[in-house]
């Protein structure tokens, strides 16, 4: 392979194909991208565009039609279930919409769960500072029901850090918050990674979400159709949204071939 | 890892407390089965009348067939030759050897009656021993009566007794208090007026001589042997020849007691595993592999069962001692038969129950650890029906045995039809279970949607639900279905069973007037009495018995005689091919022409026969008559039978009379007279097992059923309460959302009940066919409806009371809770 360069997500021409015969559909149709180290990418697209299906096949927790996932490093094919378990705990961390944390544990045995699962000890005081960081320094022992929707989705950033992971996906985590929240979560997610310089790649149809990330990529019938960078401001959300309009537009035009 | 096990145990207490239910009853079930084959192993019967005798020398109660495998007991007691008292009394080592006979005498001057067996001999008084607190020792015509059975009469007094069918007085001679427990009151003749025999020899060794050592050294014919300790019972009790009904029993009862607590484990998991899958997927998104979600499932439920199990042991006890008590009153087992239960059937269940739980558990958790991460992603969706190819093929593979099981037993003759044709209904089962989602949301919801769409808006919901929760809907079916399958498929072809062989034995005998006794038997006086009686057309003994062909050697009946029917008058009225009944007198037989044929000899030919109480006779067939298909008897003079019997006399007289007749019976006290059904009274129809089986069977069925269809129901009602909340929502009332779950409750039950009841008839109505030649079962039918009554109170309680607690919070509060 010749393009297993230092950038810890890799795509190669990846399809997704859901069903068989002519019922099938392309969730995804041929994409190929580089998520580049540090960075944080939002992959944006209307319902239906196959941003999730990128999102899973890029971590390795689904399995590309065809095509090629490098994942640090390591091309994901052929690899079983507890080998591609090994590699995400290794270097993959998530952050989801619905907080997914475990009901019956605590704040901080959630934060150390996927250590727990790995079998490592915990960095005791890292595992400390990360929880402080994210403002949940107080309520350590409480479980997830006692907590608020912004203070879930914290644990979950602060589970995301807590492994010092180099990547860290994200699909939609303000989807269920309001817009203050949802402002501080972001906050905390791009200026903690930074810290550590981790790789994000988060997916959101929301353009201000979008707005905090170094580049979106925007994605249209299982395809990368465009890509704003960060020249020297971020992209803005009115930037994004008018993207974002413009080819949704573009998609219903009976011209667009 | 099995600390994050047991932290979610406390969030999980419905699922869990089902598999701790059923781990426990499986437990304590399993250890009772296997206190029921240690007590048939062991076969302890601590002696009572005999207990002063160190040795107790009787004949062997069982038959070993001369070159077959196996043994059944004798149906009669064997008697011993009087030399053998003298010979052991002059034993070098042997300081007294004394006779014991008993024999029918019942008290019918004094309440209350006395026991059948109850008269014996004063000299046997000492193996007790029996000792005299006033009077003195019965002279002849005089009799000693155990303190219980005085009743308030002194010394002096006149005692009727009847001996043998035959009424006697007696003078009371003493009262006499044992020295031990015995169950039996017995009443002591002299020794002059005891009949001849002997049944069984009590030795005392002389001071200094071992028991043990002086038991193996006696000179015993072939057929008798020396019992010491516990096993002295036997010369004592009837029924303690052999283990095999408890050994079968236990083995029966204990692999099912298994194979029920392994379906409900994994029902319960799977259905919680389904339940949980979000959670489940989440800990592999948080970077779990799918062993460790294996081993946390396997963890957190082994903990449970360990508990389960420990506690199942500890009432074990309890659970054993209770069902043997049943056996032993339903005439299963004899009472006086010990319950052993060491520590061996604990240890044994302990592991059986482990390792059934350990594999189960671990197939179970195979469902989890296949759970995908991105599952805990995308949105909770009903799950789809996806069966695997494997499973089908499976299914289709068990449902072709259940259907070539139901073909086949047809033809197999009535004693071996149980056999075959029982395993249609398990095979039938495990069909049921691996293809009922598959088969209800294929071929039945489509049909009962059009019914069911008439009746508005909860109707069409509920087989809404029902088409897409086709999984979780099974999970309830399922146990419905096989309990009613195992439950109703035992009882009706156990019934069913039993009716064609009293129907097969009386069928051919015939006759409208029926005399039985129990005091002992029907006296030769009696007999003759009616004979002469105006209106009375024939007389006919009847005797019944079992036995053997052993010159020439009949392979056909080893373990299973063949039943023997003593007559002696013109009653039968099977088909003679071949010489006449009427010479069926002296020392004479008639066989089925089948067996004549197959032994090749005929009519004139000298067979010997192993009666019941061991004694070979030679016999003269002079006949070949035919009986029902498969249930043929041998036919013998009824005074031949007779003396070969314990009682030595016929047990019942046939009457055919011309009119209405009304014997004064009141000279033979114990005597009743009845219509021609008392003569299936009493017949050994040799499914006292399997009836009993059955019973127990159904009772853990129900127990099954019970655990299985609550805890299903609950787990997937209260899953759903976020679907509730929606529906509430969007414009149904409580009212309504309740009647759609009763709706969902009902077709549920029928669906069960009725796949049950199909599954049962693989195994009922072939039954039927081959014992009744004629396919309907017969049997009561308030089983049925009792059993259709219990599972709707199972099913439709639990769906309401879950239902409530379902909606009990706020739509709103419903719709953003965790669960669903």
């Amino acid at each position: 392979m010749n393009n297993t360069g230092n950038a810890p997500v890799q795509l190669t021409d990846v399809r997704k194909v859901y069903g068989t015969g002519p019922g099938a559909v392309d969730a995804l149709a041929g994409v190929t991208y580089e998520f580049a180290a540090g960075t944080f990418t939002a992959v944006m697209g209307p319902s239906g565009s196959g941003k999730s299906t990128l999102l899973h096949c890029a971590a390795g927790l689904d399995t590309p039609t065809t095509g090629d996932v490098h994942l640090a490093g390591r091309s994901l094919r052929g690899l079983d279930e507890t080998s591609l378990t090994e590699l995400r705990r290794e270097h993959v961390a998530f952050v989801f919409q619905s907080f997914n944390l475990m009901p019956a544990l605590t704040v901080r045995q959630n934060v150390v769960l996927p250590m727990t699962l790995a079998g490592k000890q915990p960095d005791d005081a890292w595992v400390t500072e990360v929880i402080r960081a994210v403002g949940l320094g107080e309520r350590v022992k409480h479980r997830p029901s006692e907590l608020s929707g912004g203070q879930q989705q914290r644990v979950a950033i602060a589970r995301a850090l807590a492994g010092r992971t180099a990547i860290t996906f994200a699909d939609e985590p303000t989807g269920a918050l309001d817009t203050t929240t949802a402002l501080e979560v972001l906050t905390l997610l791009r200026d903690q990674s930074r810290r550590l310089g981790q790789t994000i790649v988060m997916v959101t149809h929301d353009p201000v979400a979008a707005s905090y990330a170094d580049r979106v990529v925007f994605l249209v019938d299982g395809r990368i159709v465009s890509e704003l960078r960060r020249g020297a401001v971020h992209p803005t959300a009115e930037a994004v949204a008018a993207e974002l309009a413009q080819l949704s537009a573009g998609r219903l035009s009976p011209t667009e071939s | 890892m099995f600390r994050l096990a047991v932290t979610t145990l406390r969030y999980r207490t419905a699922a869990f407390l089902a598999i701790f239910v059923a781990v426990l009853l499986g437990g304590a079930l399993l250890s009772a089965a296997g206190g029921l084959l240690e007590t048939g192993l062991r076969l302890n019967a601590p002696p009572q009348r005999l207990s002063a005798a160190p040795i107790v020398v009787t004949g062997d109660p069982a038959y070993h067939p001369p070159n077959g495998s196996g043994s059944a007991a004798f149906p009669e007691r064997h008697r011993l030759d009087p030399a053998l008292l003298t010979k052991l009394t002059t034993t070098p080592g042997v300081a007294k050897a004394i006779s014991d006979r008993s024999f029918p005498a019942v008290i019918t001057s004094l309440e209350p009656s006395g026991t059948a067996l109850a008269g014996h001999g004063w000299t046997s008084a000492a193996l007790t021993p029996y000792t005299l607190t006033a009077g003195r020792a019965p002279r002849a015509g005089q009799v000693v009566l155990d303190q219980r059975l005085a009743d308030g009469a002194k010394p002096g007094d006149t005692v009727r007794v009847t001996i043998g069918g035959e009424p006697r007085r007696f003078t009371l001679a003493g009262i006499a208090v044992a020295q031990q427990q015995v169950d039996v009151p017995p009443v002591f003749f002299a020794d002059a007026d005891v009949p001849d025999g002997l049944d069984a020899i009590g030795v005392f060794p002389a001071d200094g001589t071992s028991v043990r050592e002086l038991a193996k050294r006696l000179d015993l014919p072939a057929g008798v042997k020396a019992y010491t300790g516990d096993e002295r019972g036997v010369a004592e009790f009837s029924g303690i020849a052999t283990g095999l009904p408890l050994i079968i029993m236990s083995g029966v009862f204990g692999g099912m007691v298994a194979v029920v607590m392994a379906l409900v484990v994994s029902a319960t998991i799977g259905l919680s595993v389904r339940q949980r899958r979000r959670e489940l997927a989440l800990l592999r998104a948080s970077g779990a592999t799918p062993r460790q979600v294996g081993r946390m499932v396997i963890a957190e439920t082994m903990v449970v069962g360990v508990i389960g199990l420990v506690l199942g042991l500890l009432c074990g006890r309890i659970a054993g001692t209770w069902i043997f008590g049943r056996l032993a009153d339903g005439g299963i087992v004899p009472s006086q038969l010990r319950f052993d239960q060491g520590a061996l059937p604990f240890a044994g269940a302990a592991v059986l129950a482990f390792a059934v739980l350990r594999v189960t558990v671990g197939f179970a958790a195979g469902r989890a650890a296949r759970i995908r991460p991105i599952q805990a992603l995308a949105e909770a969706a009903v799950p789809n029906v996806a069966l695997s190819r494997v499973r089908i093929v499976i299914g289709l593979v068990f449902a072709g045995a259940t259907a070539a099981i139901a073909l086949s037993t047809p033809f197999m003759g009535p004693a071996n039809a149980a056999a075959i044709g029982g395993p249609a209904g398990l095979t039938g089962s495990i069909a049921v279970a691996v293809l009922a989602p598959l088969v209800i949301q294929r071929a039945l919801l489509p049909r009962i949607t059009r019914l069911v769409e008439k009746r508005g808006t909860s109707g069409t919901l509920a087989v809404i639900n029902l088409r897409v929760r086709a999984v979780q809907f099974g999970a309830i079916l399922v146990p419905i279905t096989i309990a009613t399958a195992i439950a109703m498929g035992n009882i009706y072809s156990q019934s069913t069973q039993q009716k064609a062989a009293v129907h097969a034995f009386t069928k051919n005998l015939a006759g409208n007037v029926v005399i039985t006794s129990t005091s002992g038997g029907i006296p030769a006086s009696l007999t003759d009495s009616v004979r002469t009686m105006p209106g009375v057309t024939a007389v006919s003994e009847v005797v019944r018995s079992k036995g053997w062909i052993e010159e020439p050697y009949d392979k056909s009946h080893t373990s299973d005689a063949w039943p023997l029917l003593g007559l002696s008058g013109p009653v039968y009225t099977g088909k003679v091919k071949q010489g006449s009944l009427d010479d069926l007198t002296g020392d004479t037989v008639a066989l089925p022409p089948g067996t004549a044929k197959k032994l090749k000899v005929g009519v004139g030919s000298q067979i010997g026969l192993r009666l019941g109480d061991n004694a070979l006779v030679k016999v003269k067939v002079v006949a070949l008559t035919e009986g029902p298909s498969g249930y043929e008897s041998l036919l013998l003079p009824a005074q031949l039978l007779a003396a070969h019997t314990t009682s030595g006399l016929p047990s019942q007289l046939l009457l055919k009379t011309s009119n209405k007749v009304h014997p004064d019976l009141s000279k033979w006290p114990g005597t009743t007279i009845g219509e021609r059904e008392l003569l299936g009274e009493g017949l050994d129809t040799g499914l006292g097992v399997d009836a009993w089986i059955a019973y127990l069977l159904a009772a853990i069925a129900v127990a099954y059923t019970a655990i299985a269809s609550i805890n299903t129901i609950a787990v997937a009602v209260l899953d759903r309460r976020r679907e509730f909340g929606l529906q509430r929502l969007t414009g149904s009332t409580r009212r309504e959302v309740s009647r759609m779950l009763r709706l969902e409750g009902l077709l549920i039950a029928a669906l069960g009940l009725v796949a049950g009841l199909v599954t049962a008839a693989f195994t009922v109505f072939p039954i039927a066919l081959a014992t009744r030649g004629w396919p309907i079962p017969s049997g009561p039918v308030w089983i049925l409806l009792i059993w259709v009554a219990v599972v709707l109170l199972l099913v439709l309680p639990t769906t309401a009371v879950t239902g409530r607690i379902a909606m009990r919070s706020k739509p709103m509060d419903a719709l953003s809770s965790p669960v669903g």
